[in-house]
């Protein structure tokens, strides 16, 4: 096992060998690592909606697909976040691992402005 | 009365403010807990100063962190530790007089406990909602990613802060003043140490509970008086000229000291919060070889050959063998019989434990830098902008009760003295004509020395 260690303001998706997880923060404010990818066809979750009703999903920007976020943490590495600080713990078959910021669309409103969930 | 409690956790918070209000009154009513004109009260643990004269109740249901230092929280950590300490027993040590006896029976007085538990659900929520807040725990935990996660900890655990808060201290103009109001901070904690703990040894939970009570018994010196662990802290203080009774300095606490205290008192009278006492301990217990080779070393290097240690390097020695039986007879047994939902409170106990120790250095360096500033920095003699100063008189002898500064505030002596108590050691006595300002978040306490007019300058409100 290894340790990846990032600031949540700093990075946002880690890359491992078999797939990826993106940083997200909900709408009661915990950090989660979700799956970067839409279980449809693999689109970019992370330039996806964010949707409140009737459960907090996110919507694929390919095909508008509607995944509920407690749903895209099954099976994610463990993860602690102690107010910015963020560690993954991932199995060494996973490779290196890598971290990198992207922008993301989830935490914007429809309008562009950040909503109440968007990093500090 | 259990059946009220639950019900005040669901009822609108403004209706909870006001029960909350009425149940402080009720509680601080108390002649035990009235502002005092002593600024230490040896020999008499229950003697507490609860309120202060710039405190007006709490404005909000939920402190962050930064709020932590705030006069508010002093007051909510007093309250709070005085509630969770009616579990305690206390006696004094010299005599048992009347106003003694009296005041033991406030502290236990049956009535003092139901407002307590009372009040308690509004502090916890006030007080610890911001620890839960800052640490996340998500995914999919074992025991060979807890394993991983804990050996990662143990190698990059290097106690910055704390190493530079001693630094701080060794090298203050009066080292020995400053390094006796750091014994102080802890002497709260440690001079009832593992009390909040035994909590947990009740009950009937299996193997487990069996292989925590090892761990009581190394804290309560196997029986022995001279070797339990509070006692060898005694011997800290009083090697320093200092009270060992618990709770002589009780108006010297900062409420970030309190709030560590108190954190455990909450995760172990709370029994739901068991598997995260688990983490914590296992945290505490990790870190607290290292962090007590460091104190330590400051001890000795700044009250020489005076410096008795045996408190520190007795932690040193046994705590590697209490993070050891943590790890391998309590958290890894309980992970495999209780499954994932024990882990991740066991991983939120452990990181909360680290922010609740972060507050506690956090605190403690900030007055320490204040302390310090006072006997060097010239500039702390000036008055904050301020139109409309409020005129004050006090008569000799008289303290205002220790609290915290929310915000920059100044004092203008116009005739008499007046003492301002920043530590054990910190007294600045200004005469007519001298000023102060002190920035927000430091305790500080005002004494007249003799009759006394002053003037009070709050700092004033930016406009938003």
């Amino acid at each position: 096992m290894k340790i990846i260690h990032f600031q949540a303001h700093e990075a946002n998706l880690i890359e491992l060998a078999s797939r990826s997880f993106f940083l997200h923060r909900t709408r009661d404010g915990a950090y989660v690592l979700i799956r970067a990818r839409c279980p449809h066809r693999g689109g970019p979750l992370f330039l996806g909606r964010v949707i409140d009703e009737p459960v907090e999903s996110i919507r694929c920007p390919w095909h508008d697909s509607v995944v509920p976020v407690h749903a895209m943490q099954k099976k994610t590495p463990a993860m602690v976040v102690n107010r910015t600080d963020c560690r993954v713990i991932v199995d060494d078959a996973n490779g290196e691992g890598r971290v990198r910021w992207v922008r993301s669309l989830l935490n914007e409103s429809a309008n562009g402005a950040p909503c109440h969930a968007a990093r500090t | 009365m259990t059946q009220f409690i639950r019900e005040l956790h669901g009822v609108p918070a403004p209706a909870a403010a006001l029960v909350g209000d009425a149940a402080l009154q009720a509680f601080v009513g108390r002649s035990i807990y009235a502002e005092s004109k002593d600024l230490i009260h040896p020999d008499n643990p229950f003697r507490r100063p609860l309120l202060n004269d710039a405190f007006t109740g709490w404005d909000c249901e939920e402190y962050t962190l930064d709020d932590l230092c705030s006069n508010g929280s002093l007051v909510a950590n007093r309250v709070l530790l005085s509630i969770y300490e009616q579990d305690f027993v206390f006696l004094p040590r010299a005599s048992f007089d009347a106003g003694k006896r009296s005041a033991f029976a406030e502290f236990y007085d049956r009535n003092a406990r139901v407002t307590g538990e009372i009040l308690s659900c509004r502090l916890e929520k006030l007080l610890f909602s911001c620890v839960s807040k800052a640490v996340h725990v998500s995914g999919d935990w074992d025991v060979k990613s807890f394993e991983a996660y804990f050996e990662d900890f143990k190698q990059r655990f290097r106690a910055e802060k704390l190493s530079h808060l001693m630094d701080s201290i060794a090298s203050m103009r009066d080292p020995v003043g400053g390094a006796r109001m750091f014994l102080v901070q802890m002497a709260g904690d440690f001079l009832v140490e593992s009390s909040a703990m035994t909590r947990n040894v009740v009950g009937n939970y299996g193997p487990v509970q069996s292989e925590l009570f090892k761990v009581v018994i190394d804290e309560c010196g196997y029986g022995v008086f001279k070797t339990k662990h509070s006692t060898l802290f005694e011997n800290v203080l009083q090697s320093q000229g200092l009270d060992p009774i618990p709770h002589t300095y009780w108006q010297l606490y900062l409420p970030t000291s309190m709030y560590l205290n108190n954190y455990y008192n909450c995760i172990c009278r709370d029994h739901a919060s068991v598997f995260r006492y688990f983490g914590a301990i296992l945290q505490v217990e990790t870190a607290f070889r290292l962090t007590c080779e460091i104190m330590a070393r400051m001890m000795k290097n700044v009250f020489g050959p005076s410096a008795h240690i045996e408190y520190f390097r007795e932690h040193t020695h046994i705590d590697d063998h209490h993070s050891r039986m943590v790890m391998d007879k309590i958290v890894v047994p309980i992970v495999e019989s209780h499954g994932e939902f024990a882990l991740r409170e066991i991983v939120r106990g452990f990181e909360e434990s680290l922010v609740v120790g972060d507050q506690f250095t956090a605190g403690i360096q900030h007055q320490i830098d204040w302390i310090d500033r006072v006997d060097r920095d010239d500039a702390i003699r000036r008055l904050p902008a301020c139109a409309q100063p409020r005129p004050m008189r006090a008569g000799s002898g008289e303290l205002c009760g220790t609290k915290m500064a929310d915000a920059e505030i100044g004092y203008q002596v116009m005739s008499g003295r007046l003492d301002f108590v920043f530590g054990v050691d910190k007294h600045l006595t200004l005469a007519a004509g001298d000023c102060i300002t002190i920035p927000p978040n430091v305790l500080y306490g005002v004494k007249a020395v003799e009759d006394c007019e002053y003037r009070v300058y709050p700092a004033e409100e930016k406009e938003a």
